[in-house]
């Protein structure tokens, strides 16, 4: 087990930068996720991290000791690779033993350790089987279970679980995180699903065009995203953006737009004051933080025009039409407005946003 | 202006009964009859029977009796009995199993090393066109350029042996030591490339995520060539193995230009030998003997390999 530190990481493939100065702590025992887009950078910091891939600069380090130049067979890193990787020749058992004979381990341990293994992910049923033989569910398994074998520094999943149906990888998302903490073992765990990163990481760190955008825990991510990007890309359905003007109506500072005119809180008041006062702004709210009904409530709500409603079961996505853009509403199942009919939309403005039009930084 | 109209959605959809097709349609897949496939195949297969299973057939019939112009005898197996007594015929063999050992293990280690140094560099497209010449050559066109080579007045290579000491005076071919060794390089030369084209198709398809799997599961260069390079080559390689041990039988085009079976008969292979009964001497019979066994012995090596194949692949279920 080991703290892994990234100090000022560059990738570069050519004059390309892969990865842009990332910098990173990830305390030992600690369960973080890189998330991002296909593209941001996030497999080329693990490549990195396990030695497939050349550090261009910067250095990273596991407890203080740099690794840079360390071969992977020697940097003591188990990784679980997205399309498996398991050997095509060799069985499950022998897959799994592979790290441990390679490692010069006796028999007897070997035998024990990857008993124990399969028992923990319930495949020993499955030891004497080949790869081919398996369904996607246990090749992700085996895959694992090669992983953790051994007491590696560290668990590197690229992707794993992003081949398996829906209802497996729900399924799986839980087992994993119960694994890592059972095992107490660092991860590093690179996915594009916003919701894996959300239900199972301690640490997310949000990725995009090779820069770090944010690192926090998922509450912090979720509720204080730093800028658009990060609030647009995380949660689904995902956030509603909608350019307003910003005006002062007896003291206090009014989101102003041709729907609605919404008073800000004290505190945003303050934060908007830093920032750029008067100036255009691009307002954030999830669609959980509306609520949305057909009477009017108050002066200070929005009004808008149903485009659609889409039931999910548990509860139902509104499309609204404002005059300019449209905005997602989640709601209960009791919500009775037909399309075309004309609706009254709260904030809680404890929980919307306000971004800078320019460079899309957040004021809170 | 309305690009879209309202569709308007009736209470009830009026039910139509879906009529019955007389006439099948035509169907693109539908299985024809077996016949029909066979008069399709005919004229190929009437041509295949002339030019191939009559002769084998013929083959057949002429190692059962003696054969001379406009004179063809039954002789009781004659042909076959008189073989294992006949030393230059369990020569053949010995000589053969040696040359096709030789050039095999060479070609194999050597194409093998040429495809893994070639792999990925910058250089690896215009290298291989140029590797793949000897291999364009005719042989017979090869056994000349090396025949002038060898040559004990002008040879270059015979030149260039004799001046580091290595060779006496006697040439290269001439030497019943070294005629052998003289054929391997030959064909070595030739077939290498062969080798080293199929290897390096195979190593384009070696997944990358196995050999990095291995890497951080903590094999050493080497290891993961063996326990993930090679076993994703072996289906390559036996290929490779199979089509180069029955040219080795076939072929014999350099050895009649380069030595023609001597000096005496150390080069005299089995196939050379072969030729050499039924071409000089005209013991058709005979001849026609030693090539069926030629020919089965080919076909069980042939199938022994396959099967091995057949084991190398992993099961599919």
């Amino acid at each position: 087990m080991a703290k892994v530190s990234f100090r000022n990481v560059w990738k570069k493939y050519g004059d390309m930068p892969a990865v842009k100065d990332l910098n990173i702590e990830c305390p030992d025992g600690s369960f973080l996720s890189v998330l991002g887009p296909s593209g941001c950078g996030k497999s080329s910091t693990m490549r990195m991290v396990a030695g497939l891939e050349h550090i261009t600069s910067g250095q990273i380090l596991f407890d203080e000791r740099p690794i840079n130049g360390l071969a992977p067979k020697d940097r003591d890193v188990a990784m679980v690779f997205e399309n498996y990787a398991l050997y095509p020749h060799k069985s499950v058992y022998e897959n799994m033993a592979n790290p441990l004979k390679l490692r010069g381990q006796d028999a007897s341990v070997i035998k024990e350790r990857v008993t124990a293994a399969a028992k923990l992910l319930e495949i020993n049923h499955l030891l004497e089987r080949r790869p081919q033989e398996l369904s996607g569910g246990q090749k992700q398994r085996v895959a694992i279970g090669r992983a953790i074998v051994r007491e590696p520094n560290l668990f590197l999943f690229d992707e794993p679980i992003a081949h398996l149906d829906a209802k497996l990888r729900a399924h799986m998302r839980g087992e994993i995180k119960h694994l890592q903490r059972t095992l107490g073992t660092t991860m590093i765990y690179v996915t594009h699903d916003q919701l894996e990163a959300m239900s199972m990481a301690d640490t997310i760190a949000v990725m995009h065009d090779g820069e770090l955008q944010q690192l926090g825990t998922p509450r912090e991510v979720y509720n204080h995203p730093v800028n658009a990007w990060v609030a647009g890309f995380v949660g689904e359905p995902a956030m509603n953006f909608v350019d307003v003007g910003v005006e002062d109506r007896a003291g206090r500072a009014h989101f102003i737009h041709q729907n609605f005119a919404v008073p800000v809180t004290e505190e945003q008041q303050r934060r908007l004051s830093d920032g750029s006062r008067g100036s255009a702004l691009r307002m954030g709210v999830r669609p959980d933080a509306l609520s949305i009904s057909m009477t009017k409530p108050s002066d200070s709500c929005i009004t808008g025009k149903i485009f659609v409603t889409e039931l999910l079961g548990g509860d139902m996505i509104v499309d609204v039409d404002l005059d300019d853009c449209r905005i997602r509403v989640k709601t209960s199942t009791e919500f009775s407005g037909e399309e075309g009919q004309t609706c009254y939309m709260t904030v809680n403005t404890n929980k919307w946003h306000a971004f800078s039009k320019e460079n899309g930084k957040a004021f809170f | 202006m309305d690009l879209f109209r309202v569709r308007q959605f009736p209470d009830s959809v009026e039910s139509r009964p879906v009529p019955m097709s007389v006439t099948e349609p035509a169907s693109l897949n539908k299985p024809r009859s077996k016949s029909f496939y066979f008069w399709l195949m005919a004229p190929a297969i009437l041509v295949l029977a002339f030019i191939s299973i009559y002769p084998f057939f013929w083959m057949i019939y002429m190692s059962l009796h003696d054969v001379d112009i406009g004179h063809v005898e039954w002789n009781n197996f004659a042909n076959f009995i008189k073989l294992p007594s006949d030393t230059r015929f369990l020569m053949g063999w010995v000589l053969l199993a040696q040359y096709s050992a030789m050039c095999l293990t060479l070609q194999i280690v050597i194409g093998v090393f040429l495809a893994l140094a070639l792999n990925g560099t910058r250089l690896e497209k215009i290298l291989v066109t140029t590797l793949l010449m000897p291999m364009m050559m005719a042989p017979l066109v090869a056994g000349m350029v090396w025949y002038f080579l060898y040559n004990g007045t002008f040879g270059w290579y015979h030149w260039l042996l004799q001046s580091l000491g290595i060779l006496g005076p006697k040439s290269i071919l001439a030497s019943s030591n070294t005629a052998m060794i003289g054929l391997v390089l030959v064909d070595v030369w030739q077939w290498t490339p062969l080798i080293t084209l199929i290897t390096l198709a195979g190593l384009k398809r070696v997944p990358q995520d196995q050999l990095e799997a291995n890497m951080v599961d903590g094999a050493s260069p080497f290891r993961n060539f063996v326990s993930v390079t090679l076993p994703n080559l072996y289906p390559v390689l036996l290929i490779a193995i199979m089509l180069r041990f029955m040219d080795n039988f076939r072929f014999i085009d350099s050895i009649l230009v380069l030595t023609g079976g001597g000096p005496g008969n150390a080069t005299k292979i089995l196939p050379v030998y072969l030729f050499e009964v039924s071409f000089k001497f005209f013991k058709l019979g005979r001849g026609a003997a030693i090539a069926l066994i030629l020919l089965v012995v080919t076909i069980i090596l042939g199938k022994l390999l396959v099967r091995v194949f057949d084991r190398q692949q992993p099961s599919k279920v």
